[in-house]
Formats: structure tokens, sequence, C-alpha cells
């Protein structure tokens, strides 16, 4: 279950950086359409959300949340290695 | 986003516009300091007095709020434009809010 | 708006640089001390992993070899305390308290090898060399060292508050944060420093927030006592409201054996619950009619940070009181404090808290060198810096390498100190402040890159060195993989992680070639990490 809800946590802030002009400039080459962004913001938050149930669910409600917290850190590091250090040659 | 290297300086120019003399910021370090944390004991006595529950449950929960309620004052304070205006503003509060937390604690002693 | 943020900026920038020192020191110790008992396990090497308690037949074999210990060494003593070990520590402690003549006051002081002992899980005494192991780290981080807990607390407290101003001005001032988020500019300057800043207090923001206020929560009644003093006499009357209502006995001066403890441990496993452990046993007056055992139950096993006492009658082994289960406000109160702390955190958690430590440890480091990095190209003849910028320049390597570099030398300590010696705990703790002193010495007499490069360099050799040097002179990681001791095994394998990281880091800061004359020394430990995959 730990090792779930990072996984969402992760791929729920990838969603969310994408959703950022920059980093999707980054990725594909172009700015994302208002509605590319609304979907990649709205699904970042779904998975955040579930993130947070699976965090939960595997450490109980107080345990979970704050876990879920360094989950967010977790997650987030190797995303801004990848930003940081990976070139797509599309910037 | 950040100021050069006096900090009168950088705390002056931080202003909306001209300069102001180096009592001011004294001033509001003060304010935000020493009147934030006089009228963050006042309102914690406040909240222990009137929120439902023990008494040890109500200072409790008070004194779990304070920390949050004097961060917001001293934020308060340093964005305030006029320096004068927020001291004056805080003494009232202090006073007022004084004034009612003994007002509280004399009704429970008698 | 704009003049808003602006003051919010000023107000960061500068309680940012005021404290940060302090702050570093505090978030180190801090960090470490989510390792509070595997730290002590280190320093402690003669106690095995077989002197760890598992469950209740050992924990009352240990406790009982623990009073027989203690009734043999100290019978006349006013007080007796045990400390049981965690879930991951490994022997029992028992403590004593001489009497002292009716009005006399004896300060206060720590277990050391004139008032305590050791006994494993057999409930045997062992000899232990005298240290204060990770509780050392656990007290630096609010009472810092060398001066009158109470000051300490003040300043601290002080500190906090600080940083609690400093993190809701950040997030103000810099907005661009999170347009910023997820991005990291290396060999950029300035830019690469406000990025570290930003990523690192960014990414783990709630962790930050969190810490920060429930630290300020785990001292409120010494610094927030007003609403306690509206509906309590003083403070003591309002901790006396937390704890059994049972009047505290006086000598009688009759002598009467103390009661088994065994009923006593049984009963009080059926007041917290089952699998619930015992984290402290303090009896008042042993052997005497008058005696007290008061019981505070392991912290162990849920959020809330308090030891519901139980208060037993030391001659008949009867339950007087426990104490009062409160409402919301102290659960609140209580959860708060066991999220700071982390006293329930299993293994994988616990790693969570480290690493958001160690993060928070980090933007704490990069604000400090950010300030000067920022003046750097403002300064109007960068070779010749003004006096209050040379300072800030030194004090950073003295401290953000120099506080490691002085933790480091306490560990050594520890091992090559001669085990016997007496006033031994001392003698570790000012290791870590001469060698302290020393590097901010040293920070002062060197080339600000060399002094970077110096002090990372050493720490992170004598970190790679100690796993060695146990391996030659006592059991080291092989020996602990053979035994299954995992906390030593990993402890053993941190050390080395975080010396190569450190070392890793010196090498970056020396290999560097910075691009101007205007860029000497961008040298810390966090830029390097993060440029290490370069």
């Amino acid at each position: 279950m730990s090792l779930l809800s990072w996984l969402l946590t992760l791929v729920g802030l990838f969603c969310l950086a994408l959703a950022m002009a920059d980093h999707h400039r980054w990725l594909m080459g172009h700015d994302p359409s208002t509605r590319t962004q609304r979907l990649l913001r709205g699904i970042g938050i779904l998975l955040l959300t579930l993130s947070w149930l699976a965090a939960t669910g595997a450490w109980g409600p107080a345990l979970g949340s704050i876990a879920w917290c360094g989950l967010l850190t977790v997650a987030a590091a190797p995303l801004v290695l990848a930003r940081t250090y990976i070139r797509t040659g599309r910037r | 986003m950040f100021s050069d290297s006096t900090p009168a300086g950088s705390a002056a120019k931080g202003r909306a516009g001209g300069t102001q003399p180096g009592w001011h910021i004294a001033l509001r370090i003060l304010t935000a300091m020493v009147g934030g944390y006089a009228l963050t004991s006042a309102v914690t006595i406040v909240l222990a007095r009137t929120l439902p529950g023990s008494p040890l449950d109500t200072a409790m929960a008070a004194t779990l709020m304070s920390f949050g309620i004097y961060t917001a004052i001293i934020v308060w304070v340093f964005a305030a434009r006029r320096i004068l205006a927020v001291t004056g503003q805080v003494l009232g509060l202090t006073a007022v809010t004084g004034l009612l937390a003994w007002l509280l604690r004399a009704g429970a002693a008698s | 708006m704009k003049g808003f943020r602006q003051t919010q900026a000023v107000l960061h920038t500068w309680t940012g640089l005021l404290v940060g020192w302090v702050l570093f020191m505090i978030f180190l110790a801090g960090t470490i001390s989510f390792w509070r008992e595997e730290v002590s396990r280190w320093m402690r090497p003669e106690l095995s992993v077989t002197s760890a308690v598992r469950g209740p037949q050992m924990e009352q074999r240990a406790i009982e070899g623990a009073l027989a210990a203690l009734g043999a060494r100290a019978p006349n003593a006013a007080s007796w305390a045990i400390n049981m070990p965690g879930p991951r520590g490994a022997g029992t402690q028992a403590v004593w308290t001489e009497r002292t003549k009716p009005g006399e006051r004896r300060p206060f002081r720590w277990p050391d090898a004139t008032n305590s002992l050791w006994v494993d899980g057999n409930g045997q005494v062992v000899p232990v060399r005298e240290t204060r192991g990770g509780d050392f780290f656990y007290r630096l981080h609010f009472d810092l060292h060398y001066m009158p807990a109470l000051w300490a607390r003040w300043f601290v407290g002080f500190c906090s508050m600080f940083m609690l101003v400093a993190i809701v001005t950040g997030v103000i001032t810099h907005k661009k944060i999170f347009r910023d988020f997820f991005t990291f500019r290396p060999g950029k300057g300035q830019r690469s420093w406000l990025d570290g800043h930003n990523v690192t207090a960014v990414l783990a923001l709630p962790f930050h927030l969190m810490i920060t206020y429930t630290g300020l929560v785990t001292l409120m009644t010494l610094y927030m006592p007003w609403g306690f003093l509206a509906n309590f006499d003083n403070t003591a009357a309002m901790f006396a409201a937390t704890q059994p209502d049972v009047p505290p006995a006086t000598y009688a001066g009759a002598p009467a054996p103390l009661a088994p403890i065994g009923p006593m441990l049984a009963e009080a496993r059926r007041q917290w619950g089952d699998g619930t452990q015992v984290n402290i046993i303090r009896i008042s007056n042993p052997g005497d009619r008058s005696a007290r055992v008061q019981m505070g139950r392991g912290l162990h096993h849920t959020i809330r940070d308090d030891g519901d006492a139980l208060i037993f009658d030391g001659v008949t082994g009867a339950l007087l009181g426990a104490a009062p289960s409160g409402g919301a406000g102290v659960a609140t109160r209580d959860a708060m404090v066991g999220i700071h702390a982390g006293r329930f955190a299993p293994i994988t958690v616990r790693w969570l808290y480290f690493l958001s430590g160690l993060a928070g440890t980090v933007m704490v480091a990069t604000g400090l060198v950010m300030w000067t990095a920022k003046r750097r190209e403002k300064l109007p003849d960068p070779t010749r810096p003004h006096f209050g910028f040379r300072l800030v320049e030194r004090l950073n390597v003295g401290t953000v390498a120099g506080l490691p570099l002085g933790m480091v030398a306490l560990l050594w300590a520890n091992r090559v100190l001669p085990v016997d010696m007496a006033v031994r705990w001392p003698a570790e703790v000012n290791s870590l402040f001469i060698v302290w002193g020393l590097a901010l010495l040293h920070a002062f007499a060197r080339p600000t890159r060399r002094a970077w490069v110096e002090q990372f360099a050493l720490t992170g050799i004598l970190l790679i060195a100690l796993p060695f040097y146990d391996q030659v002179t006592d059991r080291g990681l092989w020996q602990h993989i053979a035994d299954s001791d995992a906390t030593r095994a990993w402890t053993d394998v941190t050390l080395l992680t975080l010396g190569l990281s450190l070392a890793a880091i010196a090498h970056r800061i020396h290999q560097h070639r910075p691009a101007g004359m205007t860029r000497r020394t961008r040298a810390s430990r966090e830029a390097a990490v993060a440029v290490a995959g370069e």
C-alpha cells in the first residue's frame, strides 16, 4: 500500500508539473492548451487524493497523513532531478 | 525580491515609496514582537475562558491556537502601511481584549 | 500589493539570517533525534541485540533484574527510575537519586556511572561505557548545552517563532516558488541557491510547517502560559490535572519490602491495553512504608504522546490512581506532540521523517549561503568585502560544515576515550564543542572555498572511517549482519553513505571552477548533492 501510495503521488505530481507551461514545453515542446492544463490538473489532484487514501489505508488516518506529507517530498525529489538533468532538446 | 545590505535601508525601502526614519522600523519590530505577544496572550486568555469544555481542555485548545494568532499579528504589523496607526490598533485591541480577559477572570473568581 | 510583498521579503531575509545558525543546529540535532534509539545503541556497543526487550516476559525479567541491582547498589535511595528500551533500543537503565538532608537541594544530574547502571535482557548487570547516547542530540535540539535549560528553551522558542514567521512570509513573498516548482537550475550562481532553497522548502513545506508549529506546542506551557494561568492557580496545578490524583507520600522511615512487580505490570497492561510496553517506572521511597510506584506507558503504540501515568502503592501493590483521560483539547495537544517527536513512527515513516528533516536542514543552510551569494555580486569591491559580509560568510562555513564535524568528533570520542574513564560523557560532549570551535577558527583563517572543502572532506573521511574502526577493534558490520542485528548494520551503512556524500560534496566544491571572481564560493553540500549527477 505504501508503494502504491508513493507511485500515485509520483504520477499525480507529474501531471501537476505537466500542467505548468514551463514543464510542458520541456517534455512536449509546446505550450499546453487551457483544456489540457485543466485536465492534467484535475487528474493530478485526483491521483494525489487517491494516494492520500492509500496512505491512510496503509497507516491509518493520523499516521497516514503525516506519511503522505513525507511521500510528497520523496516523490517530488526524483521529478526535480529528472527535470533538471534529463534534456529533451525541446527547451 | 530581496533588498540590499543594510537592514534599516532595506526595511525603509520596503515601505510604499519614500524613506522612513529609523525609529519607524524599531517601532514596527517592537509592536510586532512585544505588542503582538501581549495581544496574543489576551486573546488566549479570553479563548481559554470562553471555549466550551473542561478548564484544562479549553486552556489547551486556546494555547494551541495562540502561535497561529501570534504569527498572523506579526505578518499584519509588518504588512501595514502606516506604522503609527497599526501600533495604535494593536495597543487598542490589546487593551480591549485585556479588559475582557480581566473581567472574565474576575467573574470566575467571584 | 507590491509594497506588502516587499516588506515580507525583508522580514524573511533578516529574520532568517538572525536565527539561521541556531535553526541549523536545531534542525540537524532534531533530524538526528529521529534515530535517537539507534544512536544510543551505536554509542553503547556493550549492549548487543540480545539486550533488547521483546514481550511481557522479557520485560518483567529485565525490570526484576533492574530492581535487584538497584536494591543491592542503592538501597537507601530517595527514588529509583527504570528506563525501558523502546522497540528499536536495547538495555534497561536503572537510575537512583540519593536521599538528601531535609532542606538540602541537590542539583539535577544526568544518569552517569555514579548514579546508574545497565541490565541486559536477562536482568544481569552489564558494564556499559558512560555516554549520553542519542539523548544528547535530543536534548541539544531544545536545551542546547552549557546553559540553563530554561534560557535555552526560551531562545529556541524565539528562533522557532522566527522560523514560523519566515515560513509564512516566505510563501507570501515568493509566490513564484509554486510556479518554479520542480525547477532546479544548477551552475547559475545565486539563481541556483534560490532554486535549492525553494526546492527544499517547497518539497517539504507541509513538513516544515508541521514540525515548527508542533515544536512550539511541545513547550507551549513555557512560551504561552497565560491561557493556563487563566484557568488554574499556577502551571503546577495545571500539570497536576493531567496526572493521577494521588497525594505525594512523605517518607515514613519505617522499612517495608517492595511488593512484587509482576502483578503491578499485569495491572498496567490491563489498564493500557494488551501489547503496550512500559516506558518508565519511578519508585519513590523504595524500601519504606511510604513507597510509591509510578509507571508510564511506552509511546510507540499510538500517536498520542502521553504516558498515561499509573500510581501504585509500593508495599501493597494496589493501584491508587490513573491519569484522567482528557477531552478534545488535551487529545489534540498529545497528538501534536506525538507528530512532532514521531516516537510512534514505524521504520518506513521514520525514514520519511528523517529525509524531510534533512530537507529542512538543507533549506536553512541554502538560505544562509544565499544571503552571501545574493550580496556578493553587489559588493563594491568583491576582493575586499566589508566586515559584515565576511563575518556571515565565515560563520556559514563554521556552522554548516563545522557543526557536523563537531558531531562526528563526538562519535569518535565515544569510541576512543577510555571505556572506564571517570566523568566520561562530559568529555565526549566537550569534544563536540572543542572541534566545532576549532572549525570556526579554521573558517576564519582559511580562504572560504578551501574552508568548505577541507571541513566537508574531513567530516566525510571521519564518518567513513567509523565503521572500519569498529570492524578492526570490536564487532563490525560483518558481525552485525551475522547476528541479524539490523539496527547496528543499517546504522553502519548510513554512516558510510553520509560520509561518502559529504566527501563527494567536498570533491565537487574542489573541482568547481567558478564562472568569475565574484562567484568564488558556490559551495555547500546541498547544491553539490544536487549537481552530483550532472
